[in-house]
């Protein structure tokens, strides 16, 4: 469904004074997600998540490789048109604290082009869904964290888009509303839509990935279903998997 | 471009700004509460005290025998507009002025052949600077009684001998113009300032504050394009701008013509201020506040760009509030009239503009120009923020900005040329410098003052390549070259001034009025001597502009862009620089050769002597015409015909041609 194609991403970086160093943030990596399946991306702080996901978005655009968007026969590459097929919700979402939810929401689908009635149809489903009822008319500053990231995720929901991109979406969030959010993406990847998401919750990440993606340091160190990441270190579970293959590269990088 | 995306953007920008409660304030509260309440406020404290003063009695003493009492009496009955004196006796007068028991005191010569006095008082104290001058009215009037007393004993009208002359003067304007003309000026800088302020908040909350806020991720996600984006910003601010700005000026229109209508009223006893009469200069004012918007939205936005956070932005927007408001303080100034060229500087020309209309000064061209200059200002400004505003680089913090003036000095790189960015800043700098600080100079300092803002082409350039630790050897091309690129200089150039003197006629027969002033302008460096002259008009420009465009600037270009596009770049900013409509292709063509040569040759020396020359060759023209002429009859022609049309632009191409080959062949050769 939505596939990356040797992704490439360089940042400058000033080093010590009057020294300028290129590096990779995320060093020819490529992913295919496919529709009913939830894939979790896991790596230590500073391994290239982040950028690994905007890029995947169409947020922010690779220094070399490509962002593709397939269903069945049709191959869609237009930035704006990919972005239209994907719900994002970014790692620290900040939304226009001015305005209410039922605003936002309004706003966001007159943006993908949906009518009105469509809207509000929308509203009242996703009201359901996520559990909007109660401070939808109200200002989103004056929101509690849950509420706000509730409100986050149904932006990302308004146009019914195939693929969710989850940058850490149950971060900092009590156990009621991110297991909300946990059920949510369960119920979607029943509906058949992909979920791709990083996150630093290995028993989470155990609970509901299908698949896991390892990256360090930009690069990818190990793929494939939990299970298969158990075997291959011969650990119990994924905290352990994480540990040894993190752990690993750290050695191998010191030698 | 998607316009249902970006009415849909604007919709949201409009909402959210709307609720901020900053511009609200000042956009609503200010103009329609704080300036009516202002004004009464101060009309009100004017009165009372001025019928405060009227009751003043001074109090005086005398610093001579006052024997019969004669001066007491002219002193104490004098009492005009309820002006009184009280005469007392103090032993020590210094002292007791000092401490402002008496306001004046007042000492008589004896020894003088007429009536003499000295009145002592303190300038710093008010009651005493009115009991001066009060004394002195007195004091004029006891003399002019004695010199009637005089007259008149010889037998003779008094006033036949004293006022021998009469004049009566009867204004024939009408009261709208006179109205205008007082309101004028105070509309100008409001309808200015108003629109800047009205600007500021929402070009740094959709910016900045954007930013700041984080919201900038969440826009991102959306179908959006980056130019929709910025429209929908960009509408925003101008749209918020230019209800500020209606809204000041109608509150402050309002109060202004309630004022003028009650002065008028007293003095006349009857208002016959018309106000349709001032409908058309109100519609030109509107135009003027739309166009207006656009540039100072576009260029309030730009500033606020560079910003990463509120704070930040709002130190960056303070220089340019205070260029901006002096730049319009210019209306103040009497005799700065509005010609073709003065309509194309920014700010300045809105100011002029509105001044002249609301005297019933209408110049359809010139209008035209302001209109259509502040727009195309802005279309540039807007374009230009697309470049700064890369969503991107913003959003992720791309360290390497293009503008590193604003980075940590110690982060800087040492060598190389300038980014792009930091030569657009030195361009904007230079041209602001130019404008206001460069006419200063020439106010001030007259002939020489012209070096003034040729000096500034070549202190900030330097400035920020020192700063910036660029090599400057590099930057500004200072190096030798070989003969050939000064003999294909020489050759290009002579081409670029043939061709460019069909251009300018061309373009002064299109824009006659602005011919004019290009033609006046060039008066004004018209001197006799001819070696002040070279230096001044010839020299200093060879050397500053061309380490300006060819150096600082070419260098810059360079970097980014490919050669030829380098080059146009240069050429056109250097056409824009001199700031007349007619001379813009001419200069920009020059501009193009002597940037070619820089580039190719990689050494501003053969631009510099040939920039030289053709500043050299039009002086000599100017001043010795006859003799040129003889040499070269063409620089005598008052008009060129369709003869001399064709052979100088056939054989201007071929030459420029020509010199080009010059280099391109001998390169070929060492290949």
């Amino acid at each position: 469904m939505l596939r990356a194609v040797n992704l490439v991403k360089t940042f400058d970086k000033n080093e010590k004074k009057n020294k300028k160093i290129t590096f990779n943030a995320v060093d020819d990596i490529s992913i295919t997600v496919e529709p009913g399946e939830i894939v979790g991306i896991l790596g230590p702080n500073g391994a290239g998540k982040t950028t690994l996901l905007r890029m995947l978005g169409n947020l922010m655009e690779p220094t070399s490789g490509k962002v593709v968007f397939q269903s069945g026969e049709v191959i869609i590459e237009d930035t704006i048109e990919i972005k239209r097929r994907i719900g994002y919700l970014s790692g620290n979402t900040k939304l226009y604290g001015r305005l209410s939810t039922r605003e936002l929401l309004n706003i966001m689908g007159e943006i993908y082009g949906l009518s009105e009635e469509i809207v509000a149809n929308r509203i009242d489903d996703i009201s359901k869904v996520i559990g909007l009822e109660g401070f939808i008319d109200n200002r989103i500053e004056k929101l509690s964290t849950g509420q706000t990231q509730r409100a986050a995720i149904s932006r990302c929901l308004i146009h019914n888009p195939d693929i969710y991109i989850f940058d850490e979406p149950t971060l900092g969030l009590d156990i009621l509303s991110s297991s909300a959010i946990i059920e949510f993406m369960k119920k979607e990847k029943a509906k058949g839509k992909a979920v791709l998401y990083s996150t630093h919750y290995m028993e989470e990440a155990e609970y509901i990935c299908d698949r896991i993606i390892m990256i360090n340091k930009g690069k990818i160190i190990k793929q494939g279903t939990i299970d298969e990441l158990k075997q291959d270190t011969d650990t119990h579970n994924l905290r352990e998997v994480f540990n040894a293959l993190v752990k690993k590269e750290g050695m191998e990088n010191e030698l | 471009m998607n316009y249902k995306i970006v009415k849909c953007l604007y919709k949201k920008e409009i909402l959210d700004v709307l609720r901020d409660k900053k511009t609200v304030l000042m956009m609503l509260v200010v103009p329609l509460i704080v300036y009516p309440l202002l004004i009464v406020v101060t009309m009100q404290i004017m009165a009372s005290v001025s019928t405060g003063l009227s009751e003043s009695t001074y109090t005086l003493a005398f610093g001579f025998d006052d024997k019969s009492g004669v001066y007491e009496n002219i002193f104490e009955e004098y009492h005009d507009e309820g002006y009184y004196f009280n005469v007392v006796h103090v032993d020590n007068l210094n002292e007791a002025l000092k401490n402002q028991s008496i306001d004046a005191y007042i000492i008589k010569d004896d020894e003088a052949k007429k009536e003499s006095f000295k009145v002592y008082y303190l300038s710093a104290v008010t009651n005493s600077n009115y009991a001066a001058s009060m004394i002195s009215k007195v004091l004029s009037d006891y003399s002019e009684s004695i010199t009637i007393d005089i007259i008149e004993e010889a037998g003779m009208s008094s006033d036949e001998v004293l006022n021998p002359v009469e004049a009566e003067f009867v204004d024939m304007s009408s009261s709208e113009e006179s109205a205008g003309n007082m309101l004028g000026n105070l509309i100008s800088f409001m309808l200015i300032v108003s629109l800047l302020m009205g600007t500021m908040y929402p070009a740094i909350d959709t910016t900045a504050g954007e930013r700041e806020r984080g919201t900038l991720e969440t826009i991102l996600t959306l179908p959006v394009r980056n130019q929709e984006l910025i429209m929908s910003k960009f509408m925003t601010v101008a749209t918020i701008g230019v209800v500020s700005a209606l809204l000041n000026v109608i509150s402050m229109g309002g109060i202004g013509a309630y004022m003028v209508n009650m002065m008028q009223s007293m003095g006349t006893g009857e208002s016959n201020v018309n106000i349709i009469s001032f409908l058309p200069a109100i519609i030109i004012c509107v135009l003027c506040i739309f166009a207006f918007a656009v540039f100072i939205s576009a260029i309030t936005m730009c500033v606020c760009a560079f910003a990463k956070t509120y704070k930040e932005a709002n130190n960056y927007i303070t220089p340019l509030m205070l260029v901006i408001m002096f730049a319009s303080f210019v209306g103040f100034i009497p005799n700065v009239e509005l010609n073709s060229n003065m309509a194309l500087v920014p700010v300045v020309n809105i100011c002029l503009l509105v001044r002249d209309i609301l005297v019933f000064k209408f110049n359809t061209g010139i209008i035209a120009i302001v209109l259509i200059s502040n727009v195309a200002y802005g279309i540039i400004a807007v374009m230009l923020l697309g470049k700064i505003y890369n969503s991107e680089a913003i959003l992720f913090g791309d360290n390497s900005a293009s503008v590193q003036i604003f980075e940590k000095r110690s982060n800087m790189k040492q060598g190389g040329v300038p980014t792009l960015g930091d030569a657009w800043f030195v361009v904007a700098l230079a041209a602001v410098g130019m404008i206001y600080a460069g006419g200063m100079m020439q106010l001030k300092f007259g002939y020489f003052g012209i070096l003034g803002s040729q000096l500034i082409f070549v202190f900030i350039p330097l400035f920020i390549a020192i700063y910036t630790k660029k090599n400057l050897k590099e930057t500004f091309k200072l190096r030798l070259c070989k003969p050939k690129y000064f003999a294909s200089a020489f050759v290009m150039t002579v081409g670029a001034i043939m061709v460019g003197m069909v251009l300018s006629s061309i373009m002064s027969a299109i824009f006659k009025t602005s011919a004019q002033g290009a033609a006046e302008s060039m008066d004004a460096l018209m001197t006799d001597n001819i070696f002040k002259m070279l230096f001044v008009v010839a020299l200093a420009p060879g050397i500053c502009e061309e380490l300006m465009f060819r150096g600082y600037l070419l260098s810059a270009t360079e970097n980014k862009f490919k050669s030829q596009r380098a080059i146009l770049i240069v050429a056109v900013v250097f056409g824009v620089f001199h700031m007349s409509i007619v001379k813009f292709l001419t200069t920009a063509l020059l501009g193009y050769v002597f940037a070619y040569i820089a580039h190719k040759s990689k050494s501003i020396i053969p631009g510099m002597t040939m920039h030289f020359m053709n500043n050299a060759l039009s002086c000599l023209v100017m001043v010795y015409p006859k003799q040129m002429g003889e040499i070269i009859p063409i620089f005598a022609a008052e008009t060129l015909t369709v003869f001399d049309f064709m052979v100088l632009s056939v054989l201007g191409v071929i030459l420029m041609f020509l010199g080009r080959q010059i280099i391109q062949e001998k390169e070929e050769v060492t290949q």
